[in-house]
């Protein structure tokens, strides 16, 4: 498996993560400005993440497959990774 | 529950700003290590949660929480752990 795509996954998967773990926190705290401003910047950067990884190593979800020939075929399958 | 049954004598000065009382609240039950005041027996209490510093977000997946407060390992008490 290619490292630098192993990392760059990981750091979708890892600012995902931080906004959801944000999201339920703040389910139970909509007034806490500083905690709102966190998740917009995490939300921001998860974003730029995935979009820096699809534009090297292709869609992460079908639904963001926008090219031809088909590129969704062409990331491992779920038995290639390690 | 209602809060105010939980804290009455905390919470008698309320500040009128709602973000304001929650960071009040944190100072009060998080950094507090007082017992909540007026506690009757057999309610169940849980304190406030307040946002004071956040693991990165590398550290936050591995440890399956971004708040240090909430990281607590599996095993970690001895009390609450089946195989421990």
């Amino acid at each position: 498996m290619n490292e630098a795509r192993d990392r760059m996954l990981k750091e979708v998967m890892a600012l995902d993560f931080m906004a959801i773990e944000l999201n339920l926190y703040l389910d139970t705290h909509p007034y806490d400005q500083r905690a709102v401003m966190v998740f917009v910047d995490t939300a921001r950067r998860a974003k730029m993440a995935r979009e820096n990884f699809e534009r090297m190593y292709g869609p992460l979800m079908a639904s963001s497959s926008n090219s031809f020939p088909w590129p969704w075929i062409e990331n491992p399958w779920p038995w290639d990774v390690q | 529950m209602n809060p105010n049954e939980v804290l009455p004598a905390a919470l008698e000065n309320k500040p009128a700003n709602v973000a304001a009382e929650a960071i009040d609240m944190c100072k009060m039950q998080f950094y507090n290590p007082m017992p909540i005041v007026g506690a009757k027996l057999t309610y169940a209490y849980v304190p406030f949660q307040c946002l004071c510093c956040l693991y990165p977000p590398e550290v936050g997946l591995r440890q399956g929480t971004i708040f240090p407060e909430l990281d607590r390992p599996y095993g970690a008490d001895p009390v609450y752990t089946v195989d421990g």
